[in-house]
């Protein structure tokens, strides 16, 4: 008899989930349907990450948040023809989202080079500046410029512009710097071998090391002059440059009346805009 | 000496505090494992049958489908899901390109578990012995009759144990919901950790999680392998 | 979409040459997960008291933990563990000296032990109980019995569910790259970070991986014929 109970119980937590969600997912269909038909603009999808503090996020309640998005809401108010759909994918999903049609721009800090530009079509106007850095634990003093990580191991992570950076450095240079790839998905790991010396260094951005010090107590800093100043664009299909030309445009003006150096300010917490 | 080398990465007390925020997301684990596995059974079933009775041509797809699902990684055979078929729908005119990426996962999700099953209820089926269906026919039970009433109990208590692990699996290895941007528990965990970067705290708080729904699974199973060895030594 | 075959085929090299460190990260786990999960099998098999209860615990724990969890907290409590025996003996060895493949075997190996001991409980089971009685009636001890009527018999049962927990440890075993080991995934995928051809460079180590899945379960496949003959001869 216990048993049939448990039987039932689980049972019956099942349906209700099941149904709940089905319910969820129908109402939320609905208002997208509504909202699609009352407005005559046409619908772009974006496609942005969901784990990279503080550009693509989520917060506590499952939002997503961080500076793509308040770049491109204040984009998609000067562009009143289309209507911005912001589609949370990891970095790898985006590029292949982009290429499938299931989303139009991706917005993950892209970088250019010419063989990603050989596959997809690259702005012609950045958004914002990413300053890679040298990053060591706390007590380190012997490595101060790119040049003292010859010999040394360095941590890169997967996606990331740090890999392709000190690639091209070990190409120019001979290979005098021992990269050490992992996945990047969890800092936790990349410090903690850090402060063991398993590897000597880390590239990366200030804001990231300053959350990473809030959080782990004082671990790692930031040394030297910055090792790459890029600067990262969205990205389009090969035939959609209208829509890219529509966006440059708009870019340009937030560049020039300085809204994007306040959106900068207000998110990444200094103007990291400025152009090439 | 092991708490001050720990000290900053890991606090227990932000486990007791992801917990809350990662059970606002089961709903999504349970329905996607739930609903994968309802596809993974029914798929599974038929596949199985097309190996039993070796139906020809479908015999040696079969074959290759259950090979190239068990061989490959689960993330290819998302993409194939998520971006081919779209493709190739829309050459015949239909698109299905943006419809809600939880189908997508699903099919996903249920084709992959299909493979795996599909060779456990064959096994399952097999190995009751056939003089049971001979007597069951003896007896006057037509083919679906005997199916039902002889073979089908006692395979699905050869098969439980395994399609359990199966669905123990399923139910952790949700890592490419979140890669689409759906956020069930472990994918609740990633959020957690990129935000706060206290991702250890989030990941064994989810292992919480999962622990309790396992051990209420293996208890549901081994109360239907009773049940089930009460009904077939009762009958 | 563009597909570019040349690049695919630069991926599929750069797996092919880390299919080593997979075809490791797979089987020593294989190997010490058969060794402890048949223990752990035949403990929970006789109901030992308290050790088969702690057992039965311990593998529901383990079962539970998605295979990354463990991987990170077993990187942190050997690491961990490591430096502070070094450090309490004053030993000239550090844990950065240990490569991480080690760890990564210890991950694995604790997720295939719980996997395989279930696996081999099943086919204990499977055998049936009227041989134990047999066996006993003609005065054969438990070792015996185990050694000489059960394992032979339940090992034919268990390899093809053996032959899934391979496969799974080989497609598994790519999250050690988050503990920054390479394996023949991530080598396929890290060139792509270049020109971002990801769909070629997983194509390619997909290929690489339905190859060694293939192979092994035909290994599996003629295992367990091989033995099935053999159990027939014995019973004769």
């Amino acid at each position: 008899m216990k048993e049939n109970i448990l039987i039932r119980k689980v049972v019956a937590l099942v349906s209700v989930m099941i149904f709940t969600t089905l319910i969820m997912a129908g109402c939320g269909s609905t208002t997208k349907d509504s909202t699609s038909g009352a407005s005559e603009s046409k619908k772009i999808i974006i496609g942005t990450g969901n784990g990279f503090k503080p550009y693509c996020y989520l917060d506590d309640s499952g939002n997503l948040v961080g500076y793509e998005l308040e770049v491109l809401k204040e984009v998609n108010r000067r562009l009143p023809q289309y209507k911005f759909e912001f589609e949370t994918l990891d970095f790898k999903n985006i590029l292949l989202s982009l290429g499938a049609s299931k989303v139009d721009i991706g917005a993950h800090q892209f970088e250019k080079n010419p063989d990603r530009a050989q596959k997809y079509l690259f702005a012609d106007e950045s958004y914002t500046t990413f300053i890679l850095r040298i990053t060591v634990a706390k007590n380190r003093t012997d490595i101060n410029s790119i040049e003292d990580l010859h010999g040394k191991s360095v941590l890169v992570g997967e996606g990331g512009n740090d890999a392709f950076v000190l690639e091209q450095y070990n190409k120019e240079h001979g290979n005098p710097i021992k990269l050490v790839y992992t996945s990047g998905s969890d800092p936790v790991t990349m410090i903690k071998a850090l402060e063991d010396c398993r590897a000597d260094a880390f590239i990366s951005i200030k804001r990231i090391v300053d959350g990473y010090n809030q959080t782990y107590g004082d671990k790692v800093k930031i040394v030297g002059q910055p090792i790459s100043t890029s600067s990262t664009y969205y990205i389009y299909r090969k035939e959609d440059t209208q829509l890219k030309t529509d966006i440059d445009k708009v870019l340009k003006e937030m560049k020039a009346d300085g809204t994007l150096a306040q959106i900068s300010i207000k998110v990444l917490g200094g103007d990291y805009t400025t152009n090439d | 000496m092991w708490g001050e080398a720990m000290e900053g990465f890991f606090n227990i007390s932000l486990v007791v505090e992801a917990l809350p925020q990662l059970l606002t997301r089961l709903h999504i684990t349970l329905f996607l494992v739930v609903a994968a596995t309802i596809l993974g059974i029914v798929a599974g079933i038929i596949i199985a049958l097309l190996r039993i009775y070796r139906i020809p041509g479908f015999n040696q797809i079969s074959l290759l489908y259950i090979s190239f699902m068990r061989g490959t990684p689960i993330i290819v055979q998302m993409f194939i899901v998520y971006y081919g078929l779209p493709a190739i729908l829309s050459s015949v005119g239909i698109n299905i390109n943006r419809w809600d990426k939880m189908i997508f996962l699903i099919l996903t999700y249920g084709l992959n578990m299909a493979a795996f099953l599909a060779e456990i209820i064959r096994a399952a089926i097999v190995s009751v012995p056939i003089g049971q269906t001979e007597a069951a026919y003896a007896v006057g039970m037509t083919r679906l009759q005997t199916f039902w009433r002889i073979i089908a109990p006692q395979a699905v208590l050869m098969g439980l144990p395994s399609i359990g692990i199966n669905i123990v699996g399923l139910l952790q290895d949700s890592s490419i919901a979140f890669l689409l941007g759906i956020v069930d528990v472990m994918g609740k965990a990633r959020a957690i950790g990129a935000n706060t970067y206290h991702s250890l705290e989030a990941y064994v708080g989810a292992a919480v999680i999962f622990l309790v729904i396992t051990l209420l699974l293996e208890k549901v199973c081994a109360t239907i392998e009773r049940r089930l060895t009460m009904k077939i030594i009762g009958d | 979409m563009n597909f570019d075959v040349y690049f695919m085929l630069s991926a599929l090299q750069e797996s092919l040459k880390y299919t080593w460190v997979t075809l490791l990260l797979a089987i020593v786990p294989f190997f010490f997960g058969i060794l402890f999960g048949t223990v752990i099998a035949i403990i929970r098999f006789y109901r030992v008291k308290v050790l088969g209860e702690l057992l039965q615990l311990f593998v529901v724990i383990i079962k539970g933990t998605p295979g990354m969890v463990m991987l990170l907290i077993v990187y942190f409590a050997l690491i961990q563990g490591f430096d502070t025996i070094s450090q309490t003996f004053h030993l000239a060895v550090k844990s950065k000296d240990i490569n991480l493949i080690y760890i990564a075997f210890a991950a694995l190996t604790l997720t295939a032990t719980a996997a395989i001991s279930e696996t081999m409980r099943g086919a204990l089971t499977a055998v049936a109980t009227g041989q134990y009685e047999a066996s006993y009636s003609v005065g054969l001890t438990k070792r015996q019995t185990l050694r000489r009527i059960i394992l032979p018999q339940a090992l034919p049962v268990a390899i093809p569910v053996l032959c899934s927990n391979l496969i799974g440890l080989i497609k598994g075993s790519s999250l050690v790259f988050m503990i920054s080991v390479t394996d023949l995934m991530n080598a396929a995928l890290i060139p792509a970070n270049t020109n971002y051809k990801y769909l070629e460079a997983y194509i390619a180590a997909a290929l690489v991986y339905w190859v060694l899945n293939v192979v092994v379960e035909n290994i599996f496949f003629w295992l367990e014929q091989h033995l099935s003959t053999y159990k027939r001869e014995v019973l004769v």
